[in-house]
């Protein structure tokens, strides 16, 4: 490269380095405005569009509960007894539909015995926790546990979660009635019951959502809300108090364990004014709370977490998460005027 | 300078195309413009001034501006902004709302300071309790406390049935007005006070009622709220005895429609000259 050719490129080179960011900035500044939130790590666009469909054809009531099945399928449940059970694919398209028997659909969990997809569904209107296979049939039903003396009548027991074992034992969280949480084997057994209400360690207000925590394969745990204390609550698998999670102002609905992180839909602020104040909330391998789309950013001081609020309107009541693969976010929601899921992409 | 002009024709196009991710993705992303702020959020140490009070307003979103106002009225963003804890020590009205260039501007907060009332010499309740919100019982309205938006804090009266209740002032008083507070949170089917009859006393035995112009506008969507009622009185007096009937059917639009709603009532307010 002879002087002349070597100047030129240069001048060439520094107009470039000189003009991009200019360039870039200004293209996103006028352009494009798309809506970015979260924190930290875990950021997202929104697409309000994926899964909406002609509602006089598959309507929505209260969109409870979300999960992805082992073919990638996103599965919703709805307590409109048209389509208590909405498939779509990734993209949002409609594959199909079932059920006309859970008029309080609450929970729903995926559990997989031998390759073979089933479906956890709780029903807080029914009183039952009913386990289907995927396309519908049931294979399963569990009535309140009479045998553990915590109930009298099968009203007081209005259940809002499960979580499936390995082995099949599943664990029953009535988060809408007695507060107990309930352990049963595979055959529907009952095991052992431990909870109930109170604002004791070991006991719940408004025990809403649980799942087993495998990140240390050696010692899994169980997550289990407290919704109306704005708690994480971790018990061991029999039952025993370990620890407490604190997240002031969240009124967090679900566990839902992804990679190394815990998602929660948030119902909505404690303090707020305004009803329709959800969020959503992620913590991290260490169950720190790294990311809060829709709401303010988390801020730790002396190890405490400072209360969290929704900063824009964005959600509604959201009340259930569903990550895929690609860490993208599906928020189910209640009382939101009948809406589909929301769709997050990770930006 | 041919060559130069293709370079900055490549940049340019290079640079509008820098995201990956957005060239390929669908152009059906919500846009910050089509989203509206929440509410800022206020903290009030207390509402009832003895001598001060403060308040600080937050949103948590980035480069948002807090502006208020003192008289009620709608803030623009040619109102005060805020900028750091205010000190109250008059009564008033503040209304805060919060603006950023790339969002809608966010609904209105409004936080009503009240002068501390006369101290009651003698407040009782006739009508009965409920066993599940009885707050402090006699003194939890006249305690000089208000109650927070959380109705389990223990400032609260929470009752299904008409409230009634009867001050003896022990002494002839002029009473300028009385301010009733009440919580509207309807998910909790919490509803504003449906109707007020005040009866007033000079002499301890014989009562005449107190023409109260109270009216509602209904609700038609869910809310939570602190509310008041100001009631002027202008007499002299004394005893009272005041009654306060609740929603007896919920509006059609909410899950318990028909049934009688809760009415959540905290601190009433005796204001005479002398307080």
């Amino acid at each position: 490269m002879n002087r002349r050719n070597f100047l030129h490129k240069s001048f060439c080179v520094s107009a470039g380095m000189l003009t991009l960011p200019m360039y870039a900035g200004a293209y996103r500044f006028d352009m494009s405005k798309d809506l970015i939130i979260g924190h930290n790590t875990h950021q997202y666009k929104v697409d309000l569009n994926w899964g909406n469909l002609n509602a006089s054809e598959v309507p929505v009531k209260d969109c409870h509960e979300i999960i992805q099945d082992s073919k990638g399928r996103i599965v919703l449940l709805t307590n409109h007894i048209k389509n208590n059970i909405i498939i779509y694919d990734k993209s949002g398209k409609l594959l199909d539909t079932w059920g006309t028997t859970y008029p309080g659909a609450h929970g729903l969990t995926l559990a997989v015995e031998n390759g073979e997809d089933f479906l956890f569904i709780t029903d807080y209107e029914r009183h039952q926790v009913i386990k289907t296979t995927i396309d519908g049939k049931v294979v399963l039903t569990v009535d309140y546990p009479t045998d553990s003396g915590k109930y009298k009548t099968k009203e007081e027991y209005k259940p809002t979660e499960t979580t499936v074992l390995e082995n099949g034992d599943f664990y029953v969280a009535d988060g809408y009635g007695n507060q107990f949480i309930s352990h049963y084997n595979h055959k529907g057994e009952l095991l052992n019951v431990f909870g109930g209400r109170g604002t004791g360690n070991d006991q719940f207000l408004n025990a809403h959502g649980i799942c087993v925590d495998q990140r240390d394969k050696e010692n899994p745990v169980l997550l289990i809300t407290a919704r109306e204390q704005n708690v994480l609550k971790r018990f061991s698998l029999a039952g025993e108090y370990l620890s407490s999670i604190e997240v002031p102002g969240a009124l967090i609905c679900r566990p839902v364990i992804h990679k190394e992180e815990i998602y929660f839909a948030v119902l909505k602020s404690k303090g707020s004014t305004h009803d329709a104040s959800g969020f959503l909330l992620i913590m991290n391998d260490k169950n720190e709370v790294v990311s809060c789309p829709g709401a303010t950013k988390p801020v730790y001081e002396n190890n405490q977490l400072s209360e969290l609020y929704q900063s824009i309107k964005l959600f509604q009541h959201p009340h259930d998460v569903c990550i895929d693969e690609d860490d993208n976010i599906y928020v189910a929601q209640w009382n939101s005027g009948q809406t589909y899921p929301i769709k997050l992409t990770r930006v | 300078m041919r060559m130069l002009i293709i370079i900055l024709g490549v940049v340019m196009l290079y640079s509008c195309n820098t995201d990956k991710k957005d060239s390929v993705e669908p152009k059906t992303f919500l846009q910050s413009k089509e989203i509206q702020l929440a509410n800022p959020k206020i903290e009030v140490d207390h509402v009832i001034i003895d001598s001060s009070s403060l308040i600080t307003a937050s949103l948590g979103v980035d480069n948002a501006n807090i502006f208020y106002t003192i008289d009620g009225g709608e803030p623009t963003q040619k109102s005060k902004k805020y900028k750091e804890t205010i000190v109250v020590s008059e009564p008033g009205k503040y209304t805060f709302k919060a603006f950023h260039e790339d969002f809608k501007p966010s609904e209105t907060e409004t936080v009503t300071f009240y002068k501390k009332g006369m101290d009651v010499a003698h407040f009782s309740i006739i009508s009965s309790l409920n066993e599940q919100y009885p707050g402090q019982g006699e003194n939890t309205l006249v305690n000089h406390k208000k109650g927070s938006l959380n109705f389990r804090d223990g400032q609260w009266i929470g009752v299904t049935e008409p409230f009634i209740a009867e001050i003896d002032f022990k002494q002839k008083i002029v009473l300028e007005s009385l301010d009733i507070s009440f919580l509207i949170n309807t998910n909790a089917w919490i509803f504003p006070i449906q109707n007020i009859t005040i009866k007033i006393s000079r002499d301890r035995d014989s009562f005449e009622s107190l023409p109260v112009d109270f009216s509602n506008t209904p609700l038609t969507q869910d809310i939570t709220r602190l509310d008041n009622v100001h009631i002027p009185v202008l007499k002299e007096l004394r005893k009272m005895r005041v009654e306060i009937a609740n929603t007896t059917s919920i509006p059609e639009w909410h899950q318990g429609k028909g049934n009688p709603a809760w009415l959540f009532m905290d601190e009433w307010i005796f204001n005479t000259k002398k307080n």
